[in-house]
């Protein structure tokens, strides 16, 4: 009795002692304790437990995330780093407590540089942030498909969000970055790492390369983490000249197989930009908010797969290389009897819309995950576009069975680097206020996913119910990654319980 | 210490009496390699597994039987020779499979495949593969997880993004299985995860050098490949050509008053994302891959052949990967391009000279063994990476240093007037890399080599250049304390995995030597 009173006395001088410790770093109004307020930041999409940090605290520097991170090494209290001010698969809930490190003052652009075609950012930029500058400067970001507003932009380049353009061989645009690890100490990977601080370089480096230090590739070892190893505080990322002209395409099929098939082919001639598939449901949602037309009538009016494919030409002749890249588009679709079309049948405007966000981060409100039915549950992987049939065939048996109804069915294909592999998603849209159609989807969600697993679908990232799924078939693998998290965070305190 | 008879019959139990041997004719032939320092070394015996699981149960009795192993791929670099008495050697002679995902564009390679092999098989089918700037002979495998800067990074990229999911023998005998293949039904298509990508954990900008257990299957990325099935070469070796089909490839060499606006060109092609090869090679390139004998470098040497002619040149290679249109739109942006920068075509005749026997350089890095023509002996000097700008500065910066010590050293380096040097776009120009290097023509000259390498290595890393040569013992402890301590996490790295310190120590850092 008496150990666990000195216990409770010990932890109560520590959470006092730690709270004032806090303020001093970050500052009184720079930390909150208030579990209301923390609820209302800690915004999570997901159907996973609510689980809250005892602070969220909001450092504005390196040195600061520092001190913290010394600080819950010292105290033993766990630690996550968050840049985005949402998250969609449970990946920042506090499992163990603790403090939440948000990043969202972090958020400043370092450096736009034009000539080597990078931009160097604060991990609390977030999309909305960003795009309208780098227009400013003629430049675009490969970036995923109608990516959330308050979404990190280099949290999303971390997760290995799929990028909608198919084309640059180059779908990992990280450079270097800065972190502190969960030691404590700094670090930078690539050409950041030194020799000195990034301040006393010469004015020619641009920290464009990932590569090492050394003998391992720390930015491939942090990337996917989640952030079970370190805090990344900024990063460089490659972006691209904006196309001075453009032309989408629909090209729309009753078979998946035939789509897919017609996709290997356009992919194969390293023709195109943006290039992915919607069905029905997906794109209709996405029509219906921009065009401010009603769900259903677009529904019916879409085929159930549709490609969206964009051409451009850059500065130099673009109308003569959309030219020679259409030709190309028209021969191969003839080849499988598919028709490319700039309009969709019944749907006015579509591609003048499409066009117009398609390198934008989601504006309207709601996010268009959310429109139908106030919340989705996404179960995405990846493979090879032949198997996709196959997947497709089985998620809508599993569905079937449970009675899911098919028009809430969204789907999403992305072909990855001249279609040499492919991100499948399924969005399963569900009322998460209804508590008996909640359950119903976690129980799909279960049973979906290890059908999937089943048939070889790869989750290379691996959240929620994923975790275990993977981590205890494949033994080696995660004993390799526990060790490795050890050595960069040896007290267990960053993100504990959410891999191991 | 020799081996003792229990290990040698627990040795020729896992691979079979055929396919052990501490004959000293046989490990003779194993005790030196093709580049780098002069080290001599003699391993206690060489082993001819077959298979995976035979590599397992080697790194398992060496833990046990505390001997070291040294895994090879086609013996290239200098650490694949022992350090130390107690060594054994792997060499993957027999493991020289390879299958291609013709449809999805990946192939999956055992360790003896050479880049010759893989992209012969890949053309067949309409692909080609990435090969490094250290030639089609090699291990494809050996040069990813080691290295693998080359040629076809303008479009492509560096080497290790080539790598998919990998198959790993720990040290302790574990099989280690990174990316899509920890689910054995998805096979080997996909290289990150899940969760952490653990390729970052045994392979950085440099590989750990055997020192981390051996990789003994990985699947690697094939592109789009638009030309003939087979390369139209012609010719016997050494004097091969190759003519490329005229309408699907065009070869331009362009002369530029400066290195700096040879780099300006590339950013600018880069921005306009056409081309399939573009490089810069100074003069000496041109003298050493284009004689063919040592009598005859030396005749290009005396005569000043290429030396004044080809100083600061820009190498672009057009591929009409999508059609005939696709390369008269590419011809025409390019020419454009090097009007406005002031770039100076070679005549017709002469390009072609160039093109018959260059272009498949391009392709397959097949003549690179040729720098090594002057005395067998090949010397980096440095290697720099970040932008191509910087890229330039790392290469001018010690430009006179290095010339006026190669001038003094004459007779034991061979002198290239600062000319050995090669910058090479990657991403269309996001990224850059230069390279410099030296032929030593002896021993004495190889010796200098280091000194200066030293020297320069020194200044860079005082004036914060990102010159990425100190990564192995025994610069590593010099560079790691500069930049992040990053020595200190390969060390963790290294005593984590190989806690008995087997796997071909003391690379990549020595356990014995506390960081």
């Amino acid at each position: 009795m008496k150990n666990i009173k000195n216990e409770f006395e010990k932890n109560d001088i520590i959470e006092k002692n730690l709270k004032q410790k806090l303020q001093k770093i970050v500052g009184n109004e720079n930390i909150i304790d208030d579990p209301n307020k923390i609820e209302e930041i800690l915004v999570d999409y997901s159907f996973f437990p609510k689980r809250y940090p005892q602070y969220i605290v909001f450092p504005q520097n390196l040195h600061e995330i520092q001190k913290i991170i010394q600080l819950a090494n010292k105290y033993n209290i766990p630690i996550i780093p968050r840049s985005s001010e949402i998250s969609f698969y449970g990946e920042s809930l506090h499992r163990q407590g603790g403090i939440m490190l948000n990043l969202k003052r972090m958020n400043k652009i370092l450096d736009i540089n034009e000539r080597n075609r990078s931009i160097r950012i604060q991990a609390g930029v977030n999309w909305g942030m960003i795009i309208d500058i780098l227009k400013e400067h003629g430049l675009r970001l490969n970036m995923p498909l109608f990516p959330h507003p308050k979404k990190s932009v280099l949290t999303s380049y971390l997760e290995r969000y799929p990028l909608v353009i198919a084309t640059y061989e180059y779908s990992e645009p990280l450079g270097a970055l800065e972190v502190v690890m969960g030691n404590g100490a700094i670090f930078r990977t690539g050409s950041a790492v030194g020799p000195g601080e990034p301040d006393e370089a010469p004015e020619t480096v641009a920290f464009v390369d990932p590569t090492g230090p050394g003998s391992s590739d720390f930015y491939r070892i942090i990337q996917g983490a989640q952030g079970t190893i370190c805090a990344v505080t900024w990063g460089t990322i490659k972006v691209e000249a904006i196309p001075s002209l453009q032309s989408l395409y629909f090209i729309s099929s009753e078979s998946l197989e035939i789509l897919v098939d017609f996709i290997y082919k356009i992919q194969r001639r390293m023709i195109g930009y943006e290039c992915f598939v919607l069905n029905n449901i997906d794109l209709a949602i996405i029509l219906s908010q921009h065009l401010s037309q009603e769900f259903k009538k677009i529904m019916r009016e879409l085929a159930p797969w549709n490609l969206i494919f964009v051409i451009g030409g850059l500065k130099r002749y673009p109308e003569e290389k959309i030219a020679y890249e259409e030709e190309i588009l028209f021969e191969l679709a003839k080849q499988v009897k598919l028709s490319p079309q700039k309009e969709l049948p019944g749907i006015i405007n579509a591609n003048q819309e499409i066009l117009k966000i398609i390198g934008e981060a989601w504006k309207k409100e709601p996010y268009w995950k959310f429109f139908l039915k106030g919340a989705c549950c996404d179960i995405f992987f990846l493979t090879t576009m032949n198997k996709v049939p196959e997947f497709d065939r089985e998620v809508r048996k599993k569905t079937q069975q449970f009675n899911y109804p098919d028009d809430l069915l969204g789907s999403y294909m992305q072909p990855i680097e001249y279609g040499r592999a492919c991100h499948l998603e399924y969005n399963f849209f569900y009322d998460s206020k209804n508590n008996q159609e909640l359950q119903h989807i976690q129980s799909l969600y279960r049973e979906v996913s290890e059908v999937i697993y089943d048939l070889g679908g790869f989750f290379s990232r691996p959240y929620g119910l994923w975790k275990e799924m993977i981590f205890s078939r494949h033994k080696i693998y995660a004993d390799t990654l526990k060790k490795t998290k050890l050595i960069f965070d040896p007290q267990n305190i960053m993100h504990p319980g959410h891999f191991f | 210490m020799v081996l003792s008879n229990i290990v040698i019959a627990a040795l020729k139990n896992v691979v079979g009496e055929k396919w052990f041997s501490n004959d000293p004719v046989i490990l003779q032939a194993y005790s030196r390699t093709r580049t780098g320092l002069p080290i001599e070394g003699f391993p206690e015996a060489v082993l001819l597994p077959k298979s995976t699981e035979e590599v397992q149960d080697i790194f398992r009795l060496a833990n046990r039987y505390s001997f070291r192993v040294i895994p090879v791929g086609s013996f290239y670099f200098m650490t694949c020779v022992p350090m130390k008495p107690d060594y054994v050697l792997i060499d993957p002679k027999r493991m020289d499979k390879l299958w291609i995902d013709e449809k999805n564009m990946y192939a999956v390679v055992e360790p003896y495949v050479t880049f010759a092999q893989l992209q012969t098989e890949a053309m067949k089918r309409g692909l080609s593969c990435y090969i490094s700037g250290a030639g089609s002979q090699i291990s494809v495998l050996a040069n990813m997880v080691f290295q693998g800067a080359g040629l076809h990074g303008y479009r492509y990229g560096l080497a290790n993004r080539c790598m998919l999911a990998l198959e790993w023998v720990l040290p302790t005998g574990e099989l280690l299985q990174i990316g899509s293949i920890t689910n054995p039904k998805a096979g080997y298509f996909w290289g990150e995860g899940p969760g952490p990508d653990l390729r970052g954990l045994v392979k950085g900008i440099w590989g750990y050098a055997g020192g981390l257990g051996m990789c003994t299957k990985v699947a690697l990325k094939l592109f789009p490949w638009a030309g003939p099935k087979t390369l139209p070469i012609t010719g016997i070796s050494p004097e091969k050509l190759c003519k490329l089909p005229s309408e699907q490839f065009k070869f331009y060499i362009v002369k530029f008053p400066t290195l700096q606006k040879v780099i300006d060109v590339i950013y600018e092609l880069g921005h306009a994302e056409i081309g399939g090869k573009c490089t810069c090679w100074a003069s000496a390139w041109y003298v050493f891959l284009l004689s063919l004998s040592k009598e005859q470098l030396f005749d290009f040497d005396e005569q000043r052949i290429f030396k004044d002619s080809l100083k600061r040149t820009l190498v672009f290679m057009i591929e009409g990967h999508k059609s005939k249109k696709q390369v008269a739109y590419e011809e025409k942006v390019f020419k454009e391009i090097i009007e406005e920068y002031g770039g100076v075509f070679l005549p017709e005749e002469i390009n072609k000279w160039f093109a018959e026997r260059l272009s498949a350089e391009l392709i397959r890095s097949n003549l690179i063994t040729r720098l090594w023509r002057v005395s067998g002996m090949f010397h980096p000097l440095k290697l720099g990476m970040d932008t191509l700008d910087h890229a330039v500065e790392i290469h001018q910066s010690t430009l006179k240093m290095v010339t006026k010590y190669v001038a003094k050293h004459s007779k034991s380096i061979y002198n290239d007037e600062g000319e050995g040097m090669w910058v090479n776009p990657y991403d269309l120009a996001h990224e850059g890399h230069a390279e410099s290097a030296l032929a030593p023509a002896d021993v004495k000259g190889q010796q200098r080599a280091q000194t200066i390498g030293l020297q320069i290595f020194m200044d860079d890393l005082q004036n914060k250049r990102r010159s990425i040569l100190g990564i192995l013992e025994p610069v590593i402890r010099i560079f790691g304390p500069t930049a992040c301590n990053f020595h200190k996490y390969i060390y963790a790295i290294k005593k984590t995995f190989d806690p008995n310190n087997i796997s071909n120590p003391p690379y990549p850092i020595d356990l014995e030597n506390e960081v």
